[in-house]
């Protein structure tokens, strides 16, 4: 295809045919600031901070939504578009809870970020934000409408890439809000607890619910006993929190070192309760295949956020989703119920500490699929910040390894299953098409 | 003042075909459905008819576009959301001649190959949603409008479909997204609706207005429309004359025609004394000073060179009473009422400006709010994603402009 030249900043760029701006800037190292774009997810063009001045238009174009043309010529930093950039985030500053020292988001913030870039010292425009507000929904998420610029990123990967639409756009005009579509009932709403929209806001206006006051008390309480476990490799990546300028990171030797130092009793390794999931799952299998009694394939997930989905959204599929809990689940009851009689102990004196990659695990602490077996779950985002509150110094910390656990897992007979595991809801729906031109055909 | 497109205003019952078909209704969708899409396409290129709604895009181009798209399900919609303040051109075309509208509608559909249409008439119009149900049941039962019109193999039928009472959804593609049940705000374009429509599918969009003129143009022939207007912008156009007049209302003019005419002549007042500022196009057009009333034409590409918009056709004539002040807090408090709340300069822009327009009709403003007045009408007016946002701040600066003497008087020395 004909490849198409540009001048940004004067600096010759070659895009390719359908690129935006933003996207050939960005090749050549010109980061445009964006509060609402982000890469996976459509264009909206919502917060304009990434308006640039191109020649021979009269108004200046959003970078992410404008497409390349032979011969542009574009300025990112001409006064009138840094004029453009800066009062647009002070009037959303205006509209924002500027309580930057006690928000969860302090420091990751995008807003604060680009706000600082722009060296935003002063409230030019009066504050306006509707009222402070801050609500604890579940073990998931925190919602503080105060701080949410509108950028719509929470919506769209609520809507667009989990199709659950449990978020959308309320309100008009200034009044505007991400808000459940019910408005504040997340429950009556098709919130799945992914926590995808967590992840997806600039500022601290929803953001995942942290755990570790839990964890503390647990430690602290003599009477119980507590047991942390984890699906993990790789270090722990801990961002410049522990004060040092570079980027550091955790080898997972060195962790259960530290998990140990500040009290955690047992440390655990559930890979094994990966392979103990995939036999359950086969097991049940073969049992429902048996005895003619249920459908297949057998729908299941390692992620319980898919659970909920076929459960509230897709009821049709129920009758085949698999009794088998996700591998996190099952080493929770696990610990709870055979590692419990092996140490002598009540399940409810052992703390079960999950620590996971996916959000999504969080809300088995408010809702667990059989009895609770996860009483805490610990975002891998957290362990930075346990880090820095111990104030321990990592490098005399002694590297040890993982707790040794007997777990059974039974014999495979190799027989044919036909288990279906998703990963997302995409793949939910993506499979549910095929299913149904299938039956078409 | 000329009888182009309001020949079927004075018929006394608006829902008598007969009387309609007398005057020479539905003799040009008789010529059109003789004629192959492209040929009908073709005259409206020709005749150059241009939309009304404000942009002034040449409608012919638009048939075209829409023509050309290979989707087997096309969409014909009817803008009738006239929303704009000190427009109602199209509340007196719906009033009185709704099957010219749909006759207009039938004939696009035609052209562009489109099976199903929508009419999206602003909810405050419910009288006039009512009248063209009505209307299109009567050409349903007179096979001028369902399956194969006029015993031709064309098949078309119209729904009419209310708003909920919001200025955006005139906007065409916020207008798509209410129609399809979701909240009404401006998609990106491109694609534009022609291409990528009503749930994806290629969908003509036009004025009430501009499918008016489109009977007249096959029953009359394109040259006769020639005749009226200059060379660039054939035609007649409605005006929405307002204000300190003694005579308002609707008035046919053809493009270029002199704006002293109008004031003067049709809306009868003889001294431009009593006149403290005229604004053309509606709210988000721009105001100017009495004494340029003599060199205004209203013709879209002269206005453009003065920095005027022709709109949708609305004059407002404010008299000497008119307190500048409150005029624009009213102003500025309607689009901020309106914004719709997608982006950010338009959402939070307008909501500052009218605190300080607020703050300005009580009294006084402080040096750094009338900056901030500067500065957020500019960012605005460049960064907004539309039309809405880019147009709200018109006409703050053109009256600060006219009256700087007056806002220096409410800053705080």
């Amino acid at each position: 295809m004909k490849q198409i030249n540009l001048t940004i900043n004067n600096q010759l760029v070659v895009a390719e045919p359908g690129e935006t701006i933003l996207q050939a800037a960005k090749r050549i190292g010109i980061a445009i600031p964006t509060l609402c774009n982000r890469e996976d997810l459509i264009t909206k063009g919502n917060c304009r901070v990434c308006s640039v001045e191109v020649e021979g238009e009269a108004r200046l174009m959003a970078a992410c939504e404008t497409s390349v043309i032979d011969g542009m010529r574009v300025h990112t930093d001409s006064k009138r578009v840094l004029t453009a950039r800066k009062t647009i985030v002070e009037m959303l500053l205006s509209a924002h809870n500027r309580e930057c020292t006690c928000c969860e988001k302090t420091k990751a913030c995008q807003l604060q970020k680009i706000a600082d870039d722009l060296e935003i010292l002063d409230e030019r425009y009066p504050l306006v934000y509707i009222e402070d507000f801050r609500k604890e929904y579940n073990a998931l998420l925190v919602r503080e409408p105060d701080k949410c610029i509108k950028c719509g990123r929470c919506v769209d990967v609520c809507s667009y890439m989990q199709y659950t639409y449990a978020l959308g756009m309320l309100g008009r005009g200034y009044n505007t809000c991400a808000d459940f579509s019910k408005k504040d009932d997340i429950d009556a709403s098709g919130c799945i607890g992914c926590g995808k929209c967590a992840e997806a806001c600039p500022t601290g206006a929803i953001y995942p619910n942290k755990h570790l006051t839990s964890l503390w008390l647990a430690i602290d309480d003599p009477n119980k006993f507590v047991v942390m476990y984890m699906l993990r490799e790789a270090p722990f990546d801990l961002g410049d929190t522990a004060g040092l300028k570079e980027e550091i990171s955790l080898p997972i030797n060195k962790a259960i070192g530290f998990f140990k130092d500040i009290g955690i009793d047992v440390v655990l390794d559930a890979t094994r309760a990966v392979c103990l999931c995939a036999k359950q799952r086969e097991e049940e299998f073969y049992t429902i295949q048996e005895s003619d009694d249920g459908e297949i394939p057998l729908l299941t997930s390692d992620n319980p956020s898919v659970f909920r989905f076929l459960e509230k959204h897709k009821n049709k599929l129920r009758g085949q989703l698999s009794m088998t809990p996700t591998p996190m689940q099952l080493m929770g009851t696990y610990i709870k119920t055979y590692y419990s009689q092996k140490l002598g102990l009540e399940p409810e004196n052992i703390i079960t500490v999950a620590i996971t990659d996916d959000l999504s695990n969080k809300l088995e602490v408010d809702r667990p699929v059989t009895e609770k077996s996860m009483d805490i779950v610990l975002f891998n985002d957290e362990i930075p910040v346990l880090v820095a509150q111990t104030m321990v110094d990592l490098n005399t910390i002694k590297p040890k390894e993982f707790d040794q656990i007997f777990m059974q897992i039974p014999e495979s007979n190799n027989k044919k299953s036909n288990i279906i595991v998703f990963n997302d809801p995409e793949e939910v729906c993506a499979w549910i098409t095929l299913s149904t031109e299938g039956n078409d055909n | 003042m000329v009888k182009y497109i309001t020949k079927y205003l004075d018929c006394v019952n608006p829902l008598s075909l007969q009387e309609y078909m007398d005057k020479g209704g539905f003799a040009g969708l008789y010529n059109v459905l003789a004629s192959q899409p492209k040929q009908v396409v073709d005259i409206v290129i020709k005749a150059g008819l241009t939309g009304r709604g404000g942009a002034c895009f040449p409608t012919g181009r638009k048939w075209e576009a829409v023509s050309q798209q290979l989707d087997s399900q096309k969409y014909v919609i009817c803008n009738a959301d006239e929303g704009e303040p000190g427009t109602f051109k199209d509340k007196k075309l719906l009033q009185n001649c709704p099957f010219q509208i749909l006759e207009g509608m039938v004939i696009s559909a035609y052209a562009v190959g489109a099976t199903r249409g929508i009419i999206y008439v602003r909810g405050e119009y419910s009288q006039e949603a009512e009248l063209l149900k009505e209307a299109s049941c009567i050409l349903r039962k007179a096979n001028l409008l369902g399956n194969c019109i006029l015993q031709t193999k064309f098949s078309f039928d119209i729904e009419v479909y209310t708003g909920a009472g919001a200025y955006i959804c005139g906007e065409e593609t916020a207008l798509l997204e209410s129609i399809e049940g979701k909240r009404g705000i401006p998609r990106l374009k491109p694609p534009f609706p022609g291409e990528v429509g009503l749930w994806g599918h290629p969908t003509l969009i036009n004025n009430v207005e501009t499918l008016c003129n489109v009977p007249l143009i096959f029953e009359l022939g394109a040259e006769k429309y020639l005749n009226y207007g200059s060379k660039a912008y054939p035609g007649t156009k409605l005006i929405s004359l307002s204000g300190a007049v003694t005579n308002p209302g609707i008035y046919e003019v053809p493009f270029g025609a002199p704006l002293s005419e109008i004031i003067f002549s049709l809306g009868k007042i003889s001294n431009k004394e009593v006149i403290k500022f005229v604004q053309l196009g509606g709210l988000s057009g721009a105001c100017f000073s009495p004494n340029r009333i003599d060199e205004i034409y209203m013709e879209p590409n002269l206005l453009r060179e003065i920095g005027l918009t022709l709109g949708s056709g609305a004059v407002y004539v404010a008299s000497n009473e008119v307190d500048i002040k409150h005029y624009l807090n009213a102003a500025m408090h309607f689009f901020m009422h309106e914004s719709c709340g997608r982006c950010a300069p338009c959402r939070e822009g307008s909501r500052h400006i009218a605190a300080i327009t607020k703050s300005m009709k009580e009294g006084k403003i402080t040096a750094k709010e009338q900056a901030d007045l500067d500065i957020i009408s500019q960012v605005m007016k460049d960064t907004a994603a539309c039309g809405l946002g880019q147009t709200a701040t018109t006409s703050l600066r053109s009256l600060m402009e006219l009256f700087s003497e007056e806002f220096v008087e409410v800053v705080e020395a």
